[in-house]
């Protein structure tokens, strides 16, 4: 709630993650194993802190691209559509493109970048394939420099950070981020009214993502 | 604050704070429920409107139409267009319309509509962002309605619960005011017994209250017994059961001089003519059996008549007094068949039986002349044959009186109140007044003689008419209070307590004047009250709220029955004339009144002497236990 009304006022999003907390319930949930890919992350964000932007930018979309393996929702969860927590994310090392946006959402804004410079966009993708080429729903991040900027678009197809307008497979739908955005309490049982949105933030500040 | 009240507070309280307290967290919850409601509803319509919002033309007239389009449904309070830099574009407000919904519960729960945000994009570019505002109005009818509902299930909820506390608390007062009436009893040293109630608090604190008063009663009793014993040795001859020579001598003159005693009676004599000789030739205890006989004989006679009195005088001679009797024939008839039927079997020789004489006398003679009377009969009786009675002369004509003239003289001083009551002071052991004694006088005709007690009230008894005259002594009892009369007692008859009607015509009269009732005091009679005790109680407990004093007279010659008394909330005892008449010198009488003043003010009753004659005998009352004395002796102040 307290989050919500922060962001709507445009103050950066977080105060910070609480790393015992995620570094907890990565074992509970996956044992020990995911612990030393959970450390790279916390390292990673460590070190781009004090990073310009745009260097902060390539640093998390480098190593979400490069350390999380695509898989779809149905080998991952079993379930047709999943939208994983970062730490959902770390702890499988696979994730579809909802969950790589997810995570670099969370990512950047751990490392101080407002929420509303952050768009997270339904996109319809043009794929080339071995049958020529065909459409695909997809998500991306979106980031804008300025309000009315040409967005820089973060995408785990195309693993290189472009400006949406050099990015002519790619038509966007529809944006949200998680400003202005009423996040519920919390409270578990109520979960079945949010959307997919909403139940996300609310699993992920139960993780740990203030 | 008395139990009951604070019982009852509680039951409020716990009501008030259980309605409360669901009010506050079910509106609460409920208004938290909406709130949530609301604010979903915003953010799927802001999303729902942005997606559309999205995908078509960005000018102006469409943008501005599909804001209107949402807003003029009337289901938002606001609809607002951001651009990317926080400039409002569009912007449509209407006010709340609340409906019958009071201002008061609107600022004390107030619904906030979280506006629901969403992104509208042009292709990569931002266009703006939308955002929505519902209206409240209906969550706030929901709210108010519920909060209306909660109240009503409360109000009815409130009721039943008054309606099973008062049952409850009801049945817990039944109980516990028997037990707080009991302390009460006890305080008052009214010692009653209650039936224990089922709560086991209240059964354990009654059933040992209830073992107290037992205990205290059986200690009352034992004692009694004892004292009783100590009053049988110091006045009666132990082999017949009869009176002694000194009690019967005081019987005697009580009967000759106290004021409500009858106007006439008879006295007879009885002397065996050959005791010594029976002794001699038959052996001891043949004579004693002849004396027990005897005895036996007597007491029947004085137990069916309530104020006689018998007595073996010395070793062969009897006496036997007969109050308000004029004609001694039928019991001298009696003792000589008795001592027939004693020759008969053989107890004594049918030569020399006995002798008997009989005298009439009037209140207010000599014990000497009477005596010197009788026995002069007697003497003239021994000169006759084995067997003989002779009657006293008498010192003067009675005048007999009929059934129906009595009837008349009474009922005309009743008419004309010509009645009129006397004052003894009654004084305590400091010599201060405790209350005048005040006996009723009535006057025959007008400017006639004035009647005692003693000479109309056996006749008023006789002809059922105590209860006019006992109820106008009351009055004038109050009439003298009212003029300045420290306190004045007035003895009513045990007859008239007997009736009802009597008893609330009585408490009728002195609830009218209750503020004087504290210096009334209303006595009975020791035969009257034990006679029919179960009214007398009756009595008692009518009498007692009132806050007049109750006593009982003459009290002494039913001693054991003074176990009785513990129950009933008397004030105070008169020790009759006939146990105070020389009680300076008669140790044994002395043991057996201290006794009873002991018992009596165990039970918190005040004991007073009556009939005290000389200086002597007021000197060693106070030592004896007594709280006060009237008689002679005692001084008019």
């Amino acid at each position: 709630m307290l989050v919500g009304t922060l962001s709507l006022s445009g103050l950066p999003f977080a105060l910070g993650v609480d790393f015992d907390r995620l570094q907890q319930v990565l074992l509970g949930r996956f044992g020990s194993d995911r612990i030393p890919l959970l450390l790279e992350w916390k390292r990673m964000l460590g070190e781009g802190q004090k990073a310009q932007e745009p260097d902060k930018l390539r640093r998390v979309n480098d190593f979400i691209n490069r350390r999380i393996a695509f898989d779809d929702d149905a080998s991952v969860w079993g379930q047709n559509d999943y939208w994983a927590t970062p730490v959902e994310v770390i702890g499988q090392g696979r994730g579809d493109c909802e969950d790589f946006s997810i995570a670099k959402y969370y990512s950047l804004i751990d490392l101080g970048i407002p929420v509303n410079k952050l768009r997270l966009v339904y996109v319809k993708a043009v794929q080339t394939g071995p049958a020529g080429t065909f459409l695909q729903a997809h998500m991306v991040l979106a980031y804008y420099a300025t309000p009315t900027a040409d967005p820089l678009v973060l995408d785990n197809l195309n693993p290189q950070i472009l400006p949406a307008s050099q990015r002519s497979d790619l038509s966007p739908i529809f944006s949200f981020n998680s400003a202005g955005l009423w996040q519920g309490t919390g409270n578990n049982a109520s979960k079945s009214n949010l959307s997919r949105w909403q139940d996300l933030l609310s699993r992920a500040r139960a993780e740990g993502f203030q | 604050m008395s139990l009951f009240r604070q019982l009852w507070l509680a039951v409020i309280a716990s009501t008030v704070i259980a309605f409360a307290g669901s009010f506050i967290v079910s509106t609460l919850t409920a208004r938290h429920y909406l709130e949530r409601q609301l604010a979903i509803k915003n953010n799927d319509n802001a999303a729902t409107l942005a997606l559309s919002m999205s995908q078509l033309d960005k000018d102006p007239v469409t943008i501005e139409l599909q804001v209107a389009a949402v807003f003029d449904s009337g289901q938002y309070s606001a609809v607002r267009m951001i651009d990317p830099n926080g400039k409002v574009m569009i912007q449509k407000t209407s006010v709340q319309a609340v409906g019958n919904v009071p201002d008061w519960f609107i600022r004390i729960f107030p619904i906030d509509s979280l506006p629901g945000q969403a992104q509208v994009t042009s292709g990569w570019n931002q266009f703006g962002t939308i955002e929505l505002i519902s209206h409240s109005h209906f969550a706030y009818t929901e709210l108010w309605s519920g909060a209306l509902k909660l109240l009503g299930w409360f109000a009815i909820g409130g009721g039943l619960m008054g309606v099973f506390g008062m049952h409850f608390l009801g049945s817990i007062r039944r109980p516990l005011d028997a037990v707080v009436g009991q302390a009460q009893a006890i305080s008052e040293r009214r010692f009653t017994t209650i039936s224990e109630p089922a709560t086991p608090e209240l059964k354990s604190l009654a059933s040992a209250m209830n073992t107290m008063v037992d205990r205290l009663k059986a200690m009352f009793a034992e004692e009694a017994a004892r004292l009783e014993q100590v009053r049988r040795e110091a006045n009666l001859d132990s082999l017949t059961g009869l009176a002694n020579r000194a009690f019967f001598m005081n019987q005697l003159a009580a009967a000759l001089s106290d004021d409500d005693a009858p106007a006439s009676g008879s006295l007879l004599l009885l002397r065996l003519a050959d005791l010594a000789g029976i002794n001699k030739r038959a052996g001891r205890e043949i004579a004693d059996e002849l004396l027990y006989r005897i005895g036996g004989t007597l007491n029947g006679l004085t137990a069916e008549k309530p104020n006689a009195a018998s007595a073996r005088l010395n070793g062969a001679d009897f006496a036997l007094l007969l109050p308000g009797v004029q004609d001694p024939a039928p019991y001298a008839e009696i003792l000589l068949h008795a001592l027939n039927d004693l020759a008969a079997a053989g107890l004594i020789d049918g030569e020399r039986i006995g002798h008997l004489a009989s005298g009439v006398y009037l209140h207010g003679q000599s014990i000497g002349s009477l005596l010197s009377r009788v026995d002069t009969a007697l003497a003239s009786a021994e000169g006759q044959s084995g067997l003989a009675w002779c009657r006293a002369e008498s010192d003067s004509d009675q005048h007999a009186t009929s059934n129906a003239d009595w009837k008349k003289l009474l009922e005309g001083a009743i008419q004309t109140q010509r009645l009129r009551l006397i004052d003894f002071p009654v004084a305590g052991n400091a010599g201060q007044l405790l209350h005048f004694e005040c006996p009723l006088r009535l006057q025959t005709t007008e400017d006639g003689e004035w009647l005692t007690a003693g000479s109309f009230m056996p006749m008023a008894s006789r002809l059922s008419m105590t209860t006019e005259l006992d109820l106008a002594a009351a009055r004038l009892a109050l009439e003298r209070v009212a003029a300045g009369a420290p306190a004045v007692a007035v003895n009513l008859s045990g007859e008239s307590i007997l009736e009802a009607s009597f008893r609330a015509r009585l408490f009728a009269l002195i609830a009218a004047r209750k503020d004087l009732a504290p210096r009334l005091w209303l006595e009975v009679s020791e035969i009257g009250a034990f006679q029919h005790f179960d009214e007398f109680h009756a009595f008692c407990d009518a009498l007692r709220p009132l806050g007049c004093r109750l006593g009982i007279e003459h009290f002494g010659r039913q001693f054991s029955e003074i176990g009785r008394l513990h129950g009933i909330g008397l004030d105070y005892l008169k020790v009759d004339g006939s146990f105070i008449r020389a009680i300076d010198t008669q140790t044994g009488n002395q043991a057996f009144i201290k006794g009873l003043c002991s018992i009596a003010h165990n039970i918190g009753l005040t004991v007073i002497a009556e009939g005290v004659q000389t200086a002597e005998e007021l000197a060693i009352l106070p030592e004896l236990g007594f709280d006060g004395a009237t008689g002679p002796a005692v001084p008019r102040s």
